[in-house]
């Protein structure tokens, strides 16, 4: 079980953070942009708040893009060894998109579903019964309650 | 031909080749860089790969005891290719960099040992619990 505060930083250690409130939900994005920032197949992304994050070491490169989505968003990424840790909207939705593999301990993270599923990798396999949009959720409501459900953060 | 370049496309890499292997990593450091559950990499030859564009070089201890370089886009912060002093003709490349919905799946994976439980690989792909010489998973 977790234990907030949650910890974490970016493969080399120039970078760490804190986040104080649990996250809303944990999901896969299979977008190309998260394929192309991370190198892997997907992100396993956890919707935080914005005023719950902190880094508590190093400073972060910034870097903005138009997304599919046509938001203007933008990444936090370390400058000494590249790793991105959040996204978050230029005009605030109050809400980062932490990319969970970052965190220090992942091992309890279990994701509620699949996003942008129509640029996904063929051979990969969604979360079993997970809760699944071929593109941007219009409605992230059943991603979070799926989340809640999983009861990671009791009161 | 393949490309392969950074979110933001200054740092590009050509291939005219096919992979000589796709590995899966789920080792602690391919999670943290990839920001996911696992690292995905295409290996090719040295000189079957031309780059372009900048990049900032992030150089680590592997588990072999190696170092390994890892280039990243020094705008956008993106890895799209390493090198190993293990394996010095070879060249990784970052198989989300090619954006290719239709690229080749693993062809192994490894550090099963740290692979989470609900990451399901196709059944035929071997698998092993740390690198290609340790114990057999799958």
């Amino acid at each position: 079980m977790p234990s907030l505060p949650l910890t974490g930083g970016c493969h080399c250690g120039a970078l760490r953070y804190e986040i104080t409130q649990a996250p809303s939900m944990i999901y896969n994005c299979h977008c190309t942009n998260c394929q192309k920032i991370g190198g892997g197949a997907f992100a396993t992304s956890a919707a935080i708040r914005e005023s719950a994050f902190a880094f508590t070491k190093g400073q972060p490169g910034r870097i903005e893009w138009t997304s599919e989505a046509g938001n203007l968003r933008f990444g936090w990424f370390c400058r000494d060894c590249g790793s991105r840790i959040a996204h978050g909207q230029v005009e605030s939705s109050r809400t980062l998109s932490l990319r969970g593999g970052t965190l220090d301990d992942t091992s309890w993270i279990y994701p509620v579903g699949d996003i942008w599923t129509r640029s996904a990798q063929p051979w990969v396999k969604f979360v079993e019964g997970g809760v699944h949009a071929e593109r941007q959720p219009t409605d992230y409501g059943p991603f979070a309650k799926a989340f809640r459900a999983q009861n990671n953060f009791p009161d | 031909m393949r490309t392969a370049q950074c979110a933001c496309g200054q740092l590009t890499v050509r291939v005219d080749a096919e992979p000589a292997a796709v590995v899966a990593c789920s080792c602690l450091e391919c999670q943290r860089k990839s920001g996911s559950a696992f690292g995905l990499g295409a290996y090719f030859a040295k000189g079957e790969v031309s780059v372009s564009g900048d990049s900032r070089t992030y150089s680590r201890t592997a588990s072999s005891g190696h170092l390994m370089h890892n280039h990243f886009c020094p705008v956008c912060g993106a890895t799209v290719y390493w090198t190993m002093d293990r394996d010095p003709e070879r060249i990784g490349v970052s198989v989300g960099a090619f954006a290719d919905p239709d690229f080749l799946a693993p062809t192994r994976s490894v550090f099963d040992l740290s692979k989470h439980a609900w990451v399901k690989f196709p059944d035929d792909v071997p698998g092993f619990s740390e690198g290609r010489d340790s114990a057999r998973t799958r």
